[in-house]
């Protein structure tokens, strides 16, 4: 455990996406007490789209309000979406490939074509046909929408997976001391997974900011007043050029976000893996 | 001693693209407490197979016959249920493979490989497991076994490894332990350490042990008795001893021919020519007459059975029927 962190902390792209998520989740988390005013509250007529200054470091908006508070909430929202949708989709795609790679063949080909079906959507698409049927959209089911509709790469990634690992001789050897089915999976199966778990779910996590960031930029995702950077950026869109700050700083939030989580997850794939090093 | 094992007309075939290919066929045998038995032969003439076969480890595309019987301290381990045979794994005969390496899960610590074999079989607490397995790796002779417990596979040697192998297989103290090709993946001086050990502990825990291996040195100096196993059959069936001196099968001859000796001049090592057939097309009647010296037209008509040819020696050939053969 000691040496993983030791090669993952030596490897520059690891450390840099590690520092930049850092930063970033620390603002996320800490919102309430780093945003120096409530992302909601207008603060009246005369404080309408201000031009950064010290008040006001990121300006404010056509409402009245902080634009640095705003993306404080905006991606305090986008990280808790991020992170549990992506636990949700792990959880369902690791347990249906596991499922589809240890099971039966006739169970594997049914599974994997329902897979390969769905994929075969376009993702924004299947989201878009989803969200119709929401009335209201809140966080939670925005979390479920999201983690139901991305859990079909981490499955084939976790079959894959499998089916090379079931094969291997020492799950012959696990068999011959008598392990049972259970144990086998959980045991010998699921710490082989884990690696290309942790890498697909890092990515995964800065393709859901990413699509988070595009349904509310869509009008579909999080509702006003809340603040959502997707939101922030549609709104300042009419105004870039007599404002440009206010979708500026929302989308280098989230060009930021991404980046620390590709870099990350790249970091992850490079050194996790104990077979090749 | 009473029997531990009985194993009859054991046949594994498996479903090929090329056809179906009967790689043990009809093989029987029977394991006292306490001995040694040695299968050898060439690669591809069914050792490994009939391993398997024994602790029912068979996938399809493979398949063990029905009638097989396969008689563990009196029960038929052919008609247990999936559960109940996991009962029998491990617990009461264990197996351990050729390659350690493979064997062993890489990204799992090796003492915890062994404690998981350990809680396969008995309700024990974590910590408990672990003292099983440092004791284990005691008694399997790994040097400062506390702290190599908490290795993973690849920081240890193919020596070490295979001593973690056996440490798993011994775990629950089984009646049988099945060795396949123990030391082939090893370095010489290492596969000598191994086998040492695998005699002493056999010794010390009173299990019975079948050899399977290639080379008919290890069988020499281990065994109490040898099966020569050839296209998926067992050709003959000796004491060790006799068998040595007296082979009766001239597959068996021909094996013996091949092995390099230290008390002779060596100038040229003999050959066997030609190569172990294909299981999905085994020569007809006797499966060795297209590389027999000794071929008549009766072996190319009829397979011989395994019939006595002296005190506990049993062969399948029709040489020695006909013990005249100069004559003919």
């Amino acid at each position: 455990m000691r040496e993983a962190l030791h090669r993952l902390s030596s490897n520059r792209r690891w450390r840099y996406g590690a520092i930049l998520l850092a930063v970033l989740g620390a603002l996320a988390a800490l919102a309430p007490l780093l945003a120096p005013y409530d992302p909601t509250t207008q603060l009246g007529s005369a404080r309408q789209l201000l031009p950064p200054s010290a008040t006001h470091p990121f300006g404010t908006d056509m409402f009245g309000r902080d634009v640095l508070s705003r993306v404080i909430y905006g991606a305090r929202i986008s990280f808790v979406i991020a992170l549990f949708s992506v636990l949700l989709s792990v959880t369902i795609g690791t347990g249906v490939g596991i499922t589809a790679g240890y099971g039966t063949r006739l169970l594997d080909a049914v599974v994997m074509r329902a897979v390969d079906a769905a994929l075969a959507i376009p993702r924004v698409f299947l989201l878009l046909l989803v969200l119709a049927l929401w009335e209201r959209v809140d966080v939670l089911s925005l979390i479920v929408i999201l983690g139901a509709t991305s859990w079909f790469g981490v499955s084939r990634i976790v079959r894959s997976e499998v089916l090379s690992v079931r094969e291997r001789c020492y799950m012959e050897a696990a068999r011959s001391l008598g392990v049972g089915h259970r144990r086998i999976l959980l045991y010998h199966l699921l710490p082989n997974v884990t690696t290309p778990v942790i890498v697909a779910a890092t990515l995964g996590m800065g393709q859901i900011v990413l699509i988070e960031a595009g349904l509310s930029f869509l009008g579909l995702g999080i509702q006003e007043p809340t603040a959502s950077l997707g939101r922030m950026m549609q709104s300042g869109s009419t105004l870039l050029v007599n404002a440009p700050w206010t979708s500026i700083f929302p989308g280098a939030v989230i060009v930021l976000t991404v980046i620390g989580f590709s870099l990350v997850g790249d970091g992850f794939r490079d050194t996790l893996d104990p077979r090749t090093t | 001693m009473s029997e531990l094992l009985r194993v009859r007309h054991l046949t594994t075939s498996f479903v090929t693209e090329a056809g179906l290919a009967r790689a043990v066929d009809d093989v029987s045998m029977t394991l006292v407490g306490g001995e040694t038995l040695g299968i050898v032969g060439e690669s591809g003439c069914g050792k490994t197979v009939t391993g398997l076969s024994i602790l029912r480890l068979i996938d399809r595309p493979g398949h063990i016959a029905d009638e097989s019987v396969i008689e563990y301290q009196g029960e038929n381990l052919m008609r247990l249920s999936p559960a109940q045979l996991r009962q029998v794994r491990g617990a009461e005969i264990a197996m351990i493979f050729q390659e350690p390496t493979t064997s062993l899960n890489p990204v799992l610590a090796v003492g915890s490989q062994v404690a998981e074999a350990v809680r396969a079989h008995r309700s024990v607490s974590r910590a408990d497991a672990r003292a099983r397995a440092i004791e284990l790796f005691q008694l399997v002779g790994i040097p400062d076994p506390a702290t190599r417990v908490d290795d993973y596979p690849h920081q240890l040697s193919g020596g070490m490894q295979q001593r973690v192998m056996i440490a798993m297989a011994l775990s629950c103290n089984p009646k049988i332990l099945i060795a396949d090709e123990p030391t082939t993946a090893l370095d010489v001086t290492i596969q000598a350490q191994i086998l040492e050990l695998l005699v002493d502990l056999k010794r010390r825990l009173g299990m019975a042990m079948i050899l399977i291996t290639h080379d008919l040195g290890i069988v020499a100096g281990v065994a109490d008795r040898v099966a020569v196993m050839y296209g998926g059959q067992i050709v003959e069936e000796a004491d060790t001893d006799r068998l040595f001196r007296q082979p009766a099968h001239p597959y068996t001859s021909a094996l013996l021919r091949a092995v390099p000796r230290l008390d002779k001049p060596v100038v040229r090592l003999a050959t066997i020519s030609g190569t172990v057939p294909p299981a999905t097309a085994w020569p007809s009647a006797c499966r060795f007459h297209p590389r027999c010296p000794h071929v008549m037209d009766r072996c190319r008509a009829e397979m011989p059975g395994l019939a006595g040819v002296g005190r506990d020696h049993l062969a399948r050939c029709w040489l020695t029927e006909e013990p005249i053969r100069s004559d003919t």
